[in-house]
């Protein structure tokens, strides 16, 4: 009877292992039946979820079963197509023998789902893969599939796959998905393309695939354009900076390109013709791409950039970037999102996991399960934001949710997503208001604090604008002394970010107003968080506070803050002495309303007197050792330069022999005006002849050796 | 018997010839001094060019082309790997001094003992040593008459100098002469200040500089006559090469563009384009000369970019399909980026109907006749391009009720 009992046992627990085969697709499709395959795959799933387990013992262990993966993977194809769009691709005459094949593939369907980009119903992916496949089919286009998946993705995205497909609607842009598919798999079987390309998953290949210059252009950079790696970052120099054509037309016009539109392709065009960023950029970053290099283009104030993918994480910016606001990039416009995806895709068993465990969720079913599949998610890989998103959305609905379970999703959610704090705060925007709902202000004033220390420690993003973006949204929370508490608070934990604290000091200049009496919030709150930090600093690091300040102000490019900061520290600025000759030059002295900034600064830099260095009282500032240090004045309007006038500092003048002076009206782009081999004490430079226009001028020293620079008056003057 | 031995000779010899090489360019300076020869650097792609190994093994380093250049060259490798070590970043700071980089490797550049770049060959220009050996012939050819000239110049004096030192810097490429014998070009101003033998603004022209500093500023400075004097002061210079010729050209249309003389401007555009029909600039101007003159023909009941002007332009569509019977249409433009001025029915080259845009009434033709087999029934529209010409739009015809 014992045996009989433990046999029955046996056969029982095999059973509940041993799993009914899942739905075959070909039968359905023969059909046209989507809907009912999809329903089919659905109850399987779930299942042969509960057979393994119960809820997160079955959502992990299913997800480890291959079998189970296909049918979650087709499951997921169905969904994100839809109905309509599935039902179009059954009547073409290929479409049911692709999807047979396709939705029998779990590798291929992982890559063509998992690139980071939404797929959604009704766009033309799974066509375009179809389409590809009738290229390419059998064994051998398996080492094919990621980069179909990233062509068929990259083509039926949202905004930039519709402007790809619009622009090959005109005759002039060669190119469709079949084309670009067969340059690149041709290119790869004949070596032309970098090595990296070899091993890439789908998601990366986007990158590479999303040229939006046509193949002709590839294929010339191709030919054309052959330089190691690190040199693509400067690839963008190969065309001449000019800002109108042969002919006198501007870049900045509609008629630059017509002379060489019939006869070139769009890269020798503009190699031929020239061009400004946008131009110079998007050649750096195609000629990347035509290598198989992962790269992009970004926006920038006033000025185009661009960035080459190294290895995986790694992205160098050429002329100016990788910061900036990307021009593709599947989870957001911005280089924050371009890192928070490389953290979340990095491992690629780590990511893989996430992404069925985001899968999982999509399969209609009870909030119970949905959640644990989405707390899967979030915890299987680090920065996965389409994850987190949904769990956020779902948790919103979750009435069971209390203060106290939003404060630990934020503590999840802020460990995972570690230095990608924009993301981070993007992502807490989803929910804050559930989180401080019953908070009072000492509670919201912590945790708001709280967010800051956390946002201070992650990536020093530039093109985020996280005093508008978070701290103005948490400002919010207060009225206008506590506001003032949790400004002076918050500067008093970025002090150790310099970015943070330039960011948060520009806000502070810019939106804190004036008290009654008219003084400057700002400088109240700096003058606060200097007391504040007296008792545990000391004298001279109170020095060293109003120096960061200032210093940060230079850093954030700020000129409100650079004005409050330095006139806060009118007081410790010091006597410079008596200039060593006469500064007088031609024009009107505009600089003294500007700011400076430095490469470098140094333990015997002098911030509080910045300011007497470009208003001609006088002051000093000291960088590292450098072979090439530099001083930026940034003037407060565009002018027409008449002379600048440069003064050394007394003491080490042998330090700046070789040096020349640029001026820029984007920031990113120089211009020489004048070199010096052996620059004198004081250097004047008129050009009040040629009065180029200058927004930005700078002084940069040639020392080969390295040196300091050092100066007591860098004057600009205006015509 | 002689024969026999002769062949033998050969064939030893052929076996036996060393081509000099140097480690880095310093090395390869030094050896081609003292050897009396020129450099033939190998810009490599090590690790990252499957190609530039190709090129490196097969092409370059063939017993033919060792065998032809053993006694004309010094050969260096100049490598740009990926990955860098301490070995490879002490090398490139020592090859430092060769300053020419080109943008597509590999390439083999041939400089003289000085050091100074007169040709360069890329790989993809040279697959095979018989290719690249012509190409190395023909840079031969011309570092070879140019030294004879400067042999000749030693002999003279003042502007006679001048003019045989400019004729000698013509053998080679100019990108070369101008950037890499900026001594030469130098000393020719020195003889010739005035310039009385023109080769000095061949050798010192910067198109760009000319174009935006010169001609622009003057235009902008309402100075457009002086404008076209420097222009044409320049064009009358006969040493200046056709591109340069072309260069000067589009600057003198820039000109008279901006003067509002647009028939003098296209006829200097006809004039750019013959000077060299088949180079860019050449081409460039044709483009420019037909944007600018003739009407539009439109590809279909559509318009994109390619089919805008700057100013009001006729464009044409044959619109049999459209307006084959008798009555009224509307003529509607569905888009953006096109600001129409008129629709007109021409029917074999005459306008019947034509219809003028105005504020809120829609544009409308009429067909008397009912138009025969034979008729050319063309619909012309008057419109221009507006913002950055990246509109689109269709055309709609239909009947009016």
């Amino acid at each position: 009877m014992r045996c009989l009992s433990l046999f029955i046992i046996c056969i029982c627990a095999v059973a509940g292992f041993a799993q009914t085969a899942a739905p075959e697709p070909g039968a359905y499709l023969d059909k046209r039946d989507v809907a009912g395959l999809r329903a089919a795959l659905a109850t399987w799933i779930l299942s042969r979820e509960s057979q393994l387990g119960s809820l997160q013992e079955g959502l992990t262990r299913a997800e480890q079963d291959e079998v189970y993966r296909r049918a979650l993977a087709a499951h997921e194809i169905l969904r994100t197509a839809g109905d309509e769009s599935l039902n179009t691709l059954l009547g073409k005459s290929d479409g049911i023998a692709f999807l047979r094949v396709f939705l029998n593939d779990t590798a291929w369907m992982e890559e063509y789902l998992g690139t980071g980009w939404e797929l959604k119903p009704g766009t033309s992916g799974l066509d375009i893969l179809r389409r590809l496949h009738a290229i390419d089919s059998g064994t051998n286009a398996r080492k094919r599939h990621a980069l179909m998946a990233a062509i068929a993705v990259t083509y039926s995205s949202t905004n930039y796959g519709e402007n790809l497909t619009r622009m090959a609607e005109s005759p002039s842009f060669k190119s469709t998905p079949e084309t670009r598919y067969k340059l690149y798999r041709d290119a790869q079987d004949a070596g032309y393309l970098h090595k990296m390309f070899n091993g890439m998953r789908a998601w990366e290949i986007c990158f590479v695939v999303s040229s939006n210059c046509d193949d002709e252009a590839l294929l010339w950079m191709l030919q054309n354009v052959n330089v190691p790696l690190q040199r693509y970052t400067d690839a963008c120099w190969a065309v001449r900076y000019q800002g109108v054509n042969a002919f006198g037309e501007t870049v900045q016009g509609p008629l630059f390109y017509v002379p060489g539109r019939t006869n070139m392709n769009w890269a020798e065009s503009v190699l031929k013709q020239g061009g400004v960023c946008g131009s110079l950029s998007t050649f750096g970053a195609t000629a990347a791409r035509a290598h198989g290099i992962p790269a992009y283009t970004c926006g920038q104030p006033g000025h185009c950039a661009y960035a080459v993918r190294h290895t995986r994480g790694k992205w160098v910016g050429g002329f100016g970037g990788p910061d900036g606001g990307t021009h593709f990039s599947p989870w957001g416009g911005n280089y924050a999102y371009v890192l928070a995806l490389e953290d979340a895709f990095a491992n690629d068993t780590k990511a893989d996991k996430a992404k069925r465990h985001l899968w999982q969720a999509s399969v209609a079913s009870p909030m119970e399960r949905t959640r644990a599949a989405l707390s899967l998610a979030t915890g299987a890989t680090p920065s996965l934001i389409t994850a987190w998103k949904s769990r956020i959305e779902l948790l919103r609905k979750d009435s069971s949710m209390n203060q106290a379970s939003w404060e630990k999703l934020y503590t999840e959610m802020a460990q995972s997503f570690g230095k990608n704090n924009k993301p981070l705060a993007e992502a807490l925007a989803g929910f804050e208001d559930k989180l401080i709902e019953k908070m009072d202000t000492e509670a919201k004033l912590a945790f708001a604090l709280r967010v800051q220390a956390d946002i201070g420690n992650g990536v020093e993003n530039w093109s985020w604008e996280m005093d508008d973006e978070l701290f103005a949204r948490h400002a919010k929370w207060f009225s206008e002394d506590d506001k003032m508490r949790f400004y002076v608070q918050s500067l008093c934990l970025q002090v150790k970010s310099r970015h943070f604290f330039g960011k948060l000091a520009d806000w502070g200049a810019k939106n804190l107003g004036k008290t009654a009496d008219g003084i400057p919030r700002f400088t109240q709150a700096l003058a606060e968080v200097v007391r504040m930090k007296a008792s545990s600093l000391g004298k001279d690091a109170l020095k060293d506070l109003t120096k960061q300040a200032i210093l940060a102000a230079e850093q954030a490019h700020s000129q409100d803050a650079f004005d409050a900061s330095t006139e806060a520290a009118k007081g410790i600025s010091g006597d410079h002495g008596a200039a060593r000759a006469d500064l007088t030059s031609s024009g009107k002295l505009v600089s003294d309303s500007g700011m400076l900034w430095l490469s470098t600064t140094s333990g015997w830099d002098q911030p509080w007197s910045h300011r007497g260095i470009i208003d001609g009282s006088g002051g000093t500032f000291h960088t590292e050792n450098e072979k090439a240090p530099s001083a930026t004045v940034q003037l407060r309007e565009t002018i027409e330069l008449s002379s600048v006038v440069i003064e050394k500092t007394i003491g080490n003048e042998y330090r700046l022999k070789r040096a020349k002076i640029e001026v820029s009206t984007d920031g990113a782009t120089w211009f020489e005006v004048a070199q010096t081999e052996n620059c004198p004490d004081v250097w004047k430079v008129e050009l009040v002849d040629k009065a180029p226009k200058a927004r930005w001028v700078r002084l940069t020293a040639d020392n080969p050796n390295g040196d300091y620079l050092h100066l007591r008056s860098f004057l600009v003057r205006s015509k | 018997m002689r024969f026999l031995c002769y062949t033998l000779l050969s064939i030893v010899a052929h076996a036996q010839v060393a081509v000099t090489t140097a480690t880095d360019w310093p090395d390869a300076v030094a050896k081609a001094k003292a050897e009396s020869k020129d450099i033939a650097v190998l810009l490599d792609g090590s690790d990252w060019s499957p190609i530039a190994t190709s090129f490196r093994q097969q092409v370059v380093g063939s017993n033919a082309v060792r065998t032809a250049t053993a006694k004309t060259y010094v050969w260096v490798t100049i490598d740009s790997p990926e990955r860098e070590t301490e070995a490879t970043t002490a090398l490139a700071e020592k090859n430092k001094p060769f300053g020419y980089r080109p943008w597509n490797l590999p390439a083999v550049v041939l400089a003289d003992a000085e050091g100074r770049v007169y040709a360069s060959v890329a790989g993809s220009e040279a697959r095979d040593s018989a290719t690249l050996l012509a190409n190395l012939g023909v840079a031969r050819s011309a570092i070879d008459r140019m030294r004879a000239k400067l042999t000749e110049a030693t002999k003279l004096e003042g502007a006679r100098k001048a003019n045989v030192l400019g004729a000698a810097l013509a053998e080679i490429d100019s990108k070369f002469a101008r950037d890499q014998f900026k001594g030469l070009v130098q000393e020719i101003a020195k003889l010739d200040p005035n310039d009385t033998t023109g080769w000095r603004l061949r050798y010192e022209f910067d198109d760009l500089s000319f174009l935006e500093g010169t001609v622009l500023k003057l235009c902008d400075e309402k100075k457009v006559a002086e404008a076209i004097r420097e222009c044409d002061k320049r064009l009358a210079n006969n040493r200046i090469t056709p591109e340069q010729r072309q260069q000067i050209l589009a600057a003198r249309f820039a000109a008279l563009r901006r003067s509002g003389k647009p028939v003098e401007a296209l006829n200097t555009l006809a004039q750019l384009q013959s000077v060299d029909p088949r180079s860019e600039l050449g081409k460039g101007a044709r483009n420019l000369g037909i944007f600018h003159s003739q009407t539009v023909k439109l590809r279909g009941w559509f318009w994109d970019g390619w089919d805008m002007r700057p100013d009001f332009t006729a464009m044409e569509i044959d619109a049999r399909s459209k307006l084959s019977s008798t009555g009224d249409y509307f003529v509607e433009f569905k888009g953006w980026g096109l600001e129409v001025r008129s629709v007109a029915l021409v029917v074999n080259g005459k306008e019947l109907s034509v219809s003028e845009s105005r504020p809120r009434q829609p544009l409308r033709i009429r067909v008397d006749a009912t138009p025969r087999s034979t008729d050319s029934i063309i619909l012309r529209i008057q419109a221009r391009g507006q913002g950055w010409y990246d509109g689109r739009g269709t055309i709609e015809v239909r009947k009016a009720e």
